[in-house]
C-alpha cells in the first residue's frame, strides 16, 4: 500500500491475517451484466441468463483498518487496486479499479482472504480480494497485491472506458439509442426472483406448494417482497426468511394453492429499505448492465 | 499421516517457500464450428489465445457484419490481440456466417 499515505505498507498475507480482529460479512456478488441475455434489443456482451451472481460469508478485514495504518495524507480522493491478474496479450489494459476516498474508508469495504469458511479458491481471487458490499463484481478485484492511495481521480480503462451506464437519473435511455453522457457503473438495484420454478415447469391443480426465492438490492435492505399471479392487479405478501445482513440474498416463501389448470404466469417484486422497488418495465442502455425488472415465470397448473 | 504433515510444515521452515497451489482448471467444452471459410482457421489461432470458443457462442444471435466487426477491432485494440489487419475481414466473415445474421440456417437464440 502507497501513494498519499505517511507509511508505505508491505505485509504478508499472515500479517494481515492478524493486523485486526477478522471481520465477517455474507455478501452478494452479481455481474454487471447478469441477465443481459433478455435485454430487447439485445447489446454487446455474453448474453448471461440470470447466473452471474452468488452469495458468500467473506471473511477479512475492513480496508479502512489497513488504510488507517498507513494513514491517508490530506487531499486524498480515491484509492485503486491492482492484482495479480494481467491482460492475455501485450498491451491489453490491466484490471485496475478505484473506488472514492471515502468509499474506501466506509468500514464495510473489506480485504477479504476466506469465502465460506475457507481460502479463497483461485477463481474466486486466492489469496485476496476486494468486497466491495452493494456493488457490482466489477470492483471487486482479484488477487489484490497493490493498493494506492491517490491525490486525482484514477483514469484506468476499466473506471474511465469500461463498465459505464447512462448518466441520468434512470441511468437508461430509449432502446437502440446511445447516451449522451457516461458514468461509472455503481450500486446494485434491487432485484428479487422465483427460484423452486422454473421457466415450462408444471403444477398439479389443487395440491399446496411452497413458493420459493430471493431478493436482493444494493444494501438497503430487503423490506417485502410480494408475488403477483394476474399480470401485476394483485399482489401478495410473501414471508421473508431470516436476515443474514443487509448485503446478502433474503429467501422469500409463498404457500399456495393452485386452483385451475390452464397457464400461470408468475412475476416477483421486491421493495427496499428506502422505498425502492422493481420497475415492471425493463430500462435499456447500451452496454446491457443492471437489469432489474420485475422477472416472470411461466408456468403449467395440470 | 500426522508425521507426514508435520515433516511437510518443518520442510516448509527451512525452505521458507510457499508451497505450491494445485489448480484444475475446468476442461474446455466449446469449440469453433468447422468451416471451408478462411477465417475459420484464423479464428483458432487469433482468438483461442486468449479466451474460449464460448464468448463468441454467446453473443447476440442474428448479429449483423458491423456487429462482429466492431467486435474483433475491440480484441485488437484495446485488448491487444497480435493478429494483422488483413486478419480482420475474414474472421468477420466467418463469424457472420456462422453465427450471426449471415447463418444458412437460423440457429435457436440463448439464453
Amino acid at each position: 500500500m502507497g501513494g498519499k499515505v505517511n507509511t508505505p505498507l508491505t505485509l504478508t498475507l499472515d500479517e494481515l491475517k492478524t493486523l485486526a480482529t477478522p471481520v465477517e460479512l455474507v455478501a452478494v456478488n452479481q455481474c454487471s451484466g447478469n441477465s443481459r441475455g433478455y435485454f430487447s434489443p439485445r447489446t454487446h456482451g455474453g448474453q448471461l441468463g440470470h447466473g452471474a451472481m452468488g452469495n458468500a460469508r467473506w471473511t477479512g478485514v475492513p480496508l479502512r483498518t489497513v488504510l488507517d495504518r498507513a494513514g491517508v495524507q490530506a487531499g486524498a480522493v480515491q484509492v485503486s487496486f491492482n492484482g495479480l491478474d494481467q491482460p492475455p496479450l501485450g498491451d491489453g489494459p490491466d484490471i485496475v479499479k478505484a473506488l472514492a476516498i471515502d468509499h474506501a474508508r466506509d468500514g464495510e469495504v473489506m480485504l477479504a482472504w476466506g469465502m465460506n469458511g475457507a481460502d479463497l479458491p483461485m477463481l474466486n481471487g486466492y489469496p485476496l480480494r476486494l468486497i466491495v458490499p452493494g456493488y457490482f463484481g466489477t470492483y471487486w478485484v482479484k488477487h489484490v497485491t497493490d493498493i494506492l492511495v491517490l491525490d486525482r481521480p484514477f483514469e484506468g480503462y476499466w473506471l474511465g472506458t469500461g463498465y459505464r451506464i447512462p448518466d441520468n437519473a434512470c441511468e437508461c435511455v430509449p432502446p437502440g439509442t446511445e447516451p449522451d453522457k457516461l458514468k461509472p457503473i455503481g450500486r446494485f438495484k434491487i432485484r428479487s426472483f422465483l427460484t423452486s420454478l422454473s421457466d415450462g415447469a408444471t403444477l398439479p391443480a389443487g395440491r399446496e406448494t411452497v413458493l420459493r426465492g430471493i431478493a436482493f438490492d444494493g444494501g438497503q435492505g430487503i423490506t417485502s417482497v410480494t408475488v403477483s399471479m394476474d399480470g401485476g392487479q394483485t399482489w401478495r405478501e410473501t414471508r421473508l426468511g431470516a436476515s443474514l445482513g443487509k448485503y446478502s440474498f433474503r429467501e422469500w416463501t409463498l404457500p399456495f394453492k393452485p386452483e385451475r389448470p390452464g397457464p400461470l404466469a408468475i412475476q416477483v417484486r421486491a421493495k427496499g429499505g428506502t422505498g425502492e422497488i422493481q420497475p415492471l418495465q425493463a430500462s435499456w442502455s447500451p452496454a446491457g448492465y443492471q437489469r432489474n425488472v420485475v422477472e416472470t415465470t411461466r408456468v403449467t397448473v395440470i | 499421516m500426522k508425521t507426514r504433515q508435520l515433516l511437510f510444515l518443518l520442510a516448509l521452515g527451512v525452505s521458507q517457500t510457499a508451497p505450491g497451489l494445485d489448480i484444475t482448471l475446468p476442461r474446455e467444452t466449446a469449440a469453433y464450428a468447422p468451416s471451408d471459410l478462411p477465417g475459420y482457421k484464423l479464428v483458432q489461432q487469433n482468438c483461442l489465445m486468449c479466451h474460449s470458443a464460448h464468448y463468441v457462442l454467446y453473443q447476440p444471435p442474428g448479429s449483423p457484419r458491423a456487429y462482429w466487426d466492431t467486435i474483433v477491432r475491440k480484441m485488437q485494440h484495446p485488448y491487444g490481440a497480435f493478429f494483422a489487419d488483413e486478419d480482420i475481414a475474414p474472421m468477420v466473415d466467418y463469424l457472420v456466417k456462422t453465427y450471426g445474421a449471415e447463418q444458412a440456417s437460423a440457429r435457436a437464440a440463448p439464453p
